[in-house]
């Protein structure tokens, strides 16, 4: 029995840290509004990565139950508290402390958004880290870290990753440029406007009688 | 403000309604008016979500990617318990390979009693420096002295040390860790160094092997078992 617990562990690790970055990929890809309009759009894309999320947790839970029942000298401490392991201390803190990451990622987005739309995108943004330390916590602790197949696995990983990160990137450069340029529009016009130019009858006579133009040279 | 065209109002001069639609709304609002009067002031409880008019089925949340998600999921369980089937086998293919292993003395088979109680020796461990933490083995009784096992977080690991003429000059391994592939992996390299350290040290104060932390620890308390054994021996005769 612990035997196939243990076993269970390695493999629900495994499945949780896809499930995260399938879950980042496709928050990006959403966020990056590269999630198109018409066959997938992005209503699609945000259910998909509400639902993603959801399973990286239930899938993460798993991992830790199995791991504390296996009987492989993991308890409750080294679970819950960071750097309470006697051995591995680095790594074991990596994966507690990307457990809690993903836990206040989901539960300030669901059942609701707990926190102004602002603040929870900065809290939202702890998903980036998580994924990052889940992927420490599986190299340096991980059983299969050193096997072929994971090795290609996290090679996929990586490559799935990072082309919604470049999406996303290239938005925000984009839209950066974009309000520069808004900006620096904004500024410049009121200089190259011209004066307004005030229309009556006294006026048009005037401008009748003179060359010169209010607003510049005829 | 009288651009012209004939005022709106609902009635006439005597009050009565202008036309007949007119009429059915204001008689439909007087109604609603006197329904809400009749209403007791306590709150009403809240109610179910409204039926969709459509099916009269409660309305449920709308997930755009439902089939998508269902899909993720059971890609995922079905991920989660292939990979654990594949790591199994894997293990157990892995394991076919492992190192041979001492068969198992489950009792302490002490031949005689000379002990070659050599200078410096010292049964209490407390003597050398280099062995601040080991038993000197000089002043050891021949013969084969399995140590208890020693639990990890992989497994066991248990040894079984053979003493010729005071000295170690034989250590088995009774058991351990090899459920895992990397457990068999690893210390196929690490056990043949840290028996190669207790034969020349003749000591269970042996130096970690790098990247088996777990299986040195353990294989130190099972050896130190085994020498204390063989030091009750030598007390004993």
């Amino acid at each position: 029995m612990h035997e196939t617990l243990w076993f269970l562990t390695r493999a629900s690790g495994v499945v949780a840290m896809v499930l995260i970055i399938a879950a980042i990929a496709d928050g990006l890809i959403f966020s990056g509004r590269a999630a198109g309009k018409k066959h997938l759009r992005p209503a699609w894309w945000l259910d998909l990565h509400r639902g993603l999320g959801g399973y990286a947790l239930i899938f993460t839970g798993l991992h830790v139950l199995t791991a504390f029942g296996s009987d492989i000298g993991v308890g409750l401490e080294q679970i819950f508290v960071p750097g309470a392991a006697s051995s591995d201390t680095t790594a074991f803190t990596l994966g507690v402390v990307a457990m809690y990451g993903m836990l206040i990622a989901v539960f300030t987005t669901w059942p609701k958004r707990l926190l102004p739309r602002k603040m929870w995108h900065i809290v939202h943004l702890v998903a980036v880290p998580v994924a990052i330390l889940t992927g420490l916590h599986a190299y340096l602790l991980g059983t299969d870290a050193h096997a072929s197949w994971y090795t290609v696995l996290t090679l996929v990983l990586v490559a799935v990753v990072m082309y919604p990160v470049g999406l996303r990137l290239s938005g925000i450069y984009r839209r950066r440029i974009g309000a520069t340029a808004q900006r620096d529009e904004r500024d410049l016009a009121p200089s190259l406007s011209l004066q307004p130019v005030p229309f009556n009858s006294a006026g048009a006579e005037r401008e009748a009688a003179s060359p010169v133009c209010s607003g510049g040279t005829s | 403000m009288n651009n012209g065209s004939e005022p709106r109002s609902a009635t006439n001069g005597n009050g009565a309604p202008v036309d007949d639609r007119l009429s059915r709304l204001t008689a439909r609002s007087a109604a609603r008016r006197n329904a809400i009067d009749a209403q007791p002031s306590v709150a009403a409880p809240p109610s179910p979500p409204a039926p969709d008019p459509r099916n009269g089925k409660r309305r449920s949340r709308h997930h755009a990617a439902k089939g998508s998600r269902i899909a993720a999921l059971a890609l995922s369980l079905f991920s989660t318990l292939g990979l654990g089937g594949y790591l199994e086998h894997a293990n157990a293919s892995s394991s076919s390979t492992s190192i041979p292993l001492a068969t198992a003395a489950t009792t302490t088979t002490t031949t005689t009693g000379t002990s070659a109680s050599t200078s410096g020796s010292n049964s209490n461990g407390s003597a050398s420096a280099a062995s601040s933490s080991g038993t000197v083995s000089t002043g050891l009784s021949n013969g084969t002295f399995t140590g208890s096992a020693a639990a990890n977080r992989y497994g066991n690991v248990q040894v079984q040390v053979v003493v010729t003429n005071g000295k170690i000059t034989k250590v088995e391994i009774v058991q351990y860790p090899d459920q895992q592939g990397k457990s068999v992996e690893i210390n196929n390299e690490a056990i043949p160094k840290l028996i190669a350290e207790t034969l020349q040290a003749q000591s269970a104060s042996v130096d970690n092997v790098s990247g088996a932390t777990y299986t040195s620890t353990s294989y130190e308390h099972s050896m130190q078992s085994a020498i204390d054994q063989a030091h009750t021996a030598t007390a004993s005769t």
